[in-house]
């Protein structure tokens, strides 16, 4: 008894944060099929009178498209997310597993690039860019976002790494290992949950990131966020082009997130049959 | 027998170096340059006033600045609202879906979809939802009789537009975003806790309330000060949001310490003061990280 | 942000707060000639007596603003670089974030764009000499031939004020606007009310059709140079005072200016408009005003044709536009277009980008493709030819045509063209929303007052 009323509560306050999580997107794709006028009437209809114009508009007739953006918008994301792992994770493995003079300190620094303002940097950043002629390319906006993510990649598995214990890999050592068959095989199967955690921000963070991406960009590298503020011209804001352009962007993180939630899953099942 | 290979240390170099050298390439110049710039009168809209060092005079001038006062005590209390709500509301939804049920992978799937849109569209959505004449917030209120007919046809009911309510509607907007980013975090922090201790508390008697107080929370400590701390930066920093929702206002009643450097920057092109304001932010972040690292003797 | 009403006449006579005289093209037509305009652009730029191909060769790239015009605009360019052989790299930047940019690469140097929009005014950006004066490509007749390019069709009230110290031009006009009072004239048939005449008036009239469910007024709030102050200035004008004297001395606490601030925010906003309208900016105004719930709105002629546009509004075939703003308020004016800057590396190529994009043959051809009311140039207004097809694309009344020949004749440019002016409008702006809230004018203004004086004192203006 005790128990049915226990999880019905849970089921309730599940419920509750369910629907304050997802509302707001259903609102976003609702208003992304309704026209104009729909969209600011009083009081607000659900769907009213569905129409694509919104879609149409900004795939085919607002100057290039917002498909070429998101383009380049996934290749920074893809090349940020590779290369801040590929440098985080070898750091962090190393803060983890070897002792070393100044280790805190270095580790420390690291952490605190992320920790300036960017109204700080831009400035330095934009002219160092356009005299390294990385000013509106792609690559030049791959680098920003590493520079972002790397520190976070750095802590963030640096904590997970320092939950496994010493022991299991020393032993694995013991048996015949190398170091880096025993990290292949041990520490990042244990770490996997975590590792995808702080993937999955990093692409978060490459793909939704407003602010560099408005000043370092011309037509070349602009990505899906500042295309998306096209609808907000300076007379009006086309809200249901908007809800369009934004679904659109949304799309291809939703599918990924889909994606690696299989894999989420796995690893954290991995996890439970540890030990 | 462990195989001779490169020693310790020279292994942790070379796998630490790429990334420092990485960081250092491209952040050095920027942070020196600003760092320098900070101590300098450069006021780029008026070039004939020279560019010159004046020494600390910027970083005084920002002590009697009821602009930066006001900014940072927002900043602060943003910051502290937000996490705070994030974590324990991350926490609650972390143990609650660290049980097994059925469609459990759903569930969660379904909690994480906040936290990967883009501030800006938020910014905009939200603005679309708390609007007092056409959003849709007001009228579930109006249709829950939490605001009355009048309230509610005549507009009044203005959140952004409130100089009480505009900072924590921008609030609600971050913990709606985030509290799914410090659920992940949690939830993966509970899932690597090893299973013994907790088949033991379970055989010993401990009761639900121990079990979390002795084992999980403990246990969740590196990936609680990992979260607060990512947390506390980014939203010591936060930007898009306040941008396109209120442009700081009314007034100044949203405008946190980085919208205020912002506008100095880009509005009244005082690079020198806007430098300043940016180093203060990163020493108050600076000093938040140093004590939760203190707290937990990590790092 | 404006919409442009380009009627008929412009006397010479009304123009200038600036103590700018410009010394450029004296002859202003009162009336433009009609002309035919060349159907096909090929022909059209092609029969120009320039030598277009003279930059062949050369690349610019060019920062326009976003809008449905500028889609279109960026799908002629390649008509522009055959004929030419100039390279464009048209980069259509959304609103948000656009002037950032542009300010950025100019006040560093980084040459990125050779032409640029420029939002008038920018005196900091003319001061700075960051923009090249474009008379000088005007007058050249290697460069520009005037039968094509027609700049006398734009009015001397855009291009007068856009100098600084005798220089100028620093941007061509595409998009322009003045202010007009737009009103709901079904709600005032049902309450027997007519178009108020003064702004005493105005202030009766917003008090009484104020109801639970409608404001009797909207007004931008928001604060800012383009955004509150922008409307302000027109009041704070019409009641007969000014922000700075021509010795630089703010007249903040001038009786005017008290008067101006107690309309604005309290007997019209506090008492019959929004509540948050502190936080209003002109497209929050303009949206109220859309869904029906706001009986009159001052702001710029391009809002007409949006209330008009039945996926937009809700008030189609409802709103009207006041033959004149009411006495006692006059109307502010704004305009916006490509100009060049001064580290550009293609001036002239820049140069003959602008003359084709800004040429009535090309700019007739965008607005038959995206209309927008906020076009700077008279001719689209006065041409027989061209002014049927312009109103049924718009869907403008015909009040709106009399409302803006009416406004614009009086219109003039009421910002201060000192630098400073976007630290003199936070500064108003602030004190403005203060009397929103509840403070006292003559308090709020004395503070702005002393505030701005400390301003342009630092700034070196008072030393004899």
């Amino acid at each position: 008894m005790k128990r049915n009323i226990e999880n019905a509560m849970i089921g309730v306050i599940l419920a509750v944060g369910l629907f304050m999580a997802l509302f707001p997107y259903v609102w976003l794709i609702l208003t992304s099929f309704k026209t104009d006028a729909e969209s600011i009437s009083i009081p607000p209809t659900i769907l009213a009178h569905p129409t694509l114009a919104n879609y149409e508009y900004v795939i085919f007739q607002e100057g290039v498209g917002i498909l070429f953006y998101m383009k380049n918008s996934a290749i920074i994301a893809a090349g940020s997310v590779a290369l801040s792992l590929l440098l985080g994770v070898s750091a962090a493995y190393a803060f983890t597993r070897f002792r070393f003079r100044g280790s805190g300190g270095l580790a420390f620094w690291i952490l605190s690039t992320r920790m300036g303002p960017p109204m700080g940097i831009i400035v330095p950043i934009f002219l160092l860019w356009k005299f390294l002629d990385l000013y509106d390319t792609l690559l030049g906006m791959i680098l920003v976002y590493t520079m972002i993510n790397v520190p976070f990649v750095v802590w963030m598995m640096k904590g997970y790494f320092q939950e496994i214990p010493k022991e299991i890999e020393e032993a694995a050592m013991a048996d015949g290992c190398s170091r880096l068959m025993a990290f292949r095989k041990i520490m990042l199967p244990l770490a996997l949950p975590g590792l995808v955690a702080t993937g999955v921000f990093c692409l978060l963070v490459s793909w939704n990131e407003f602010f560099f991406a408005l000043l370092l960009t011309g037509t070349v590298a602009r990505t899906a966020p500042v295309a998306i503020t096209s609808s907000i011209s300076t007379e009006i804001v086309r809200w249901g082009e908007m809800c369009a352009s934004s679904t659109l962007v949304l799309i291809p993180v939703l599918v990924c997130f889909a994606y690696v939630q299989k894999h989420f899953v796995r690893g954290l099942t991995l996890g439970a049959v540890r030990g | 027998m462990r195989m001779p290979s490169i020693s310790d240390k020279h292994l942790a170099y070379i796998l630490i170096i790429p990334a420092v050298a990485f960081l250092v390439a491209l952040t050095v110049f920027p942070f020196a340059f600003s760092v320098v710039v900070s101590f300098l009168n450069w006021n780029i809209g008026h070039p004939e006033y020279g560019i010159y060092l004046v020494g600390v005079k910027n970083y005084v001038d920002m002590l009697s600045d009821y602009r930066f006062l006001g900014g940072l005590i927002r900043s602060l209390f943003y910051t502290g609202t937000a996490v705070s709500a994030e974590y324990f509301l991350g926490l609650l939804f972390a143990l609650l879906l660290s049980r097994e049920f059925r469609g459990r992978g759903i569930v969660r799937a379904l909690f994480l979809v906040p936290m990967v849109g883009t501030p800006i569209v938020y910014g905009l959505l939200w603005r679309m939802l708390y609007n007092p004449d056409f959003g849709l917030i007001n009228y579930i209120l109006y249709s829950l009789g939490l605001l009355s007919s009048s309230q509610f046809y005549s507009g009044h009911a203005d959140w952004l537009g409130n100089p009480t309510f505009a900072l924590l509607s921008i609030i609600i907007v971050d913990i709606w975003q985030w509290t799914p980013f410090m659920f992940l975090i949690l939830l993966a922090g509970i899932s690597s806790i090893p299973t013994e201790p907790l088949e033991a508390a379970k055989v010993d008697g401990a009761s639900a309330w121990q079990t979390f107080t002795h084992i999980t929370l403990p246990a969740l400590m590196p990936a609680t000060v990992v979260s607060l701390l990512i947390r506390t930066m980014d939203v010591f920093k936060d930007f898009d949001k306040i941008y396109i929702m209120t442009g700081g206002g009314p007034g100044v009643a949203s405008e946190t310490m980085n919208y205020y450097a912002y506008d100095v920057a880009f509005n009244y092109m005082n690079l020198g003061y806007a430098a300043a304001i940016a180093f203060t932010m990163s020493v108050c972040v600076l000093i938040l990280s140093n004590v939760y690292l203190r707290f937990t003797r990590m790092g | 942000m404006g919409y442009l009403a380009k009627p008929t006449v412009m006397a010479p006579a009304e123009t200038v707060t600036s103590t700018v005289t410009q010394a450029l093209t004296s002859t202003v037509t009162a009336s433009v000639q009609p002309t035919a305009v060349a159907t096909s652009t090929a022909t059209g730029a092609a029969a120009a007596a320039i030598n277009w191909r003279q930059f062949a060769g050369s690349e610019i790239t060019v920062g326009w603003q976003e809008n449905s015009a500028a889609d279109v605009l960026g799908q002629m360019v390649g008509d522009f670089q055959t004929l030419t052989g100039i390279k464009v790299n048209f980069d259509a930047m959304p609103s948000t974030g656009m002037r950032d940019k542009i300010e950025l690469d100019l006040s560093t140097g980084t040459q990125i764009y050779d032409a640029a929009w420029v939002n008038f005014p920018e005196p900091g950006w003319y001061k700075n000499g960051w923009l090249t004066p474009l008379s000088q490509f005007v007058q050249d007749t290697s460069l520009t031939d005037d039968a094509y390019f027609k700049y006398e069709g734009y009015p001397k009230g855009f291009i007068d004020p856009d100098t600084i110290n005798g220089a100028g031009p620093y941007a061509i006009p595409y998009m322009g606007e003045v202010h007009l009072l737009i009103y709901r004239k079904d709600v005032f048939e049902q309450n027997n009310v007519t178009v108020p005449t003064t702004v005493d008036e105005l202030v009766d009239t917003a008090a009484k059709l104020k109801t639970s469910d409608m404001y009797g007024i909207v007004l931008r709030g928001l604060k800012g140079w383009n955004e509150l102050e922008y409307i302000w200035l027109g009041l704070l004008a019409g009641q007969g005072g000014e922000i700075l004297d021509d010795k630089f001395v703010p007249q903040l606490n001038s009786s005017a200016a008290i008067n101006a601030a107690d309309i604005y925010c309290n007997k019209l906003l506090r008492q019959s408009g929004p509540p948050g309208a502190a936080t209003m900016d002109h497209m929050a105004c303009a949206q109220a005003f859309a869904a029906g719930k706001a009986a009159m709105f001052i702001d710029s002629n391009y809002f007409p044709s949006m209330f008009e546009d039945p996926s937009l509004s809700q008030v189609v075939g409802k709103e009207a536009s006041a033959p004149d703003l009411p006495d006692g308020w006059v109307s502010n004016m704004w305009f916006a277009g490509p100009g060049i800057p001064a580290k550009s590396k293609n001036p002239k190529a820049a140069w003959l980008f602008i003359e084709w994009s800004n040429s009535p043959d090309i700019e007739w051809k965008v607005l038959q493709a995206a209309p927008f009311a906020n076009v700077a140039r008279t001719q689209f207004f006065t041409d027989p030819a061209m002014r049927p097809a312009f109103q049924a694309a718009q869907k403008l009344p015909d009040d709106w045509f009399v409302a803006t020949a009416n406004v614009a004749a009086k219109a003039r440019s009421l910002a201060p063209m000192v630098p400073e002016y976007t630290d003199i409008a936070d500064i108003i702006s602030l004190a403005l929303n203060d009397v929103m809230g509840g403070k006292d004018a003559a308090a709020a203004m004395g503070d702005a007052n002393s505030k701005v004086y400390d301003l342009m004192n630092k700034a070196g203006y008072y030393k004899s």
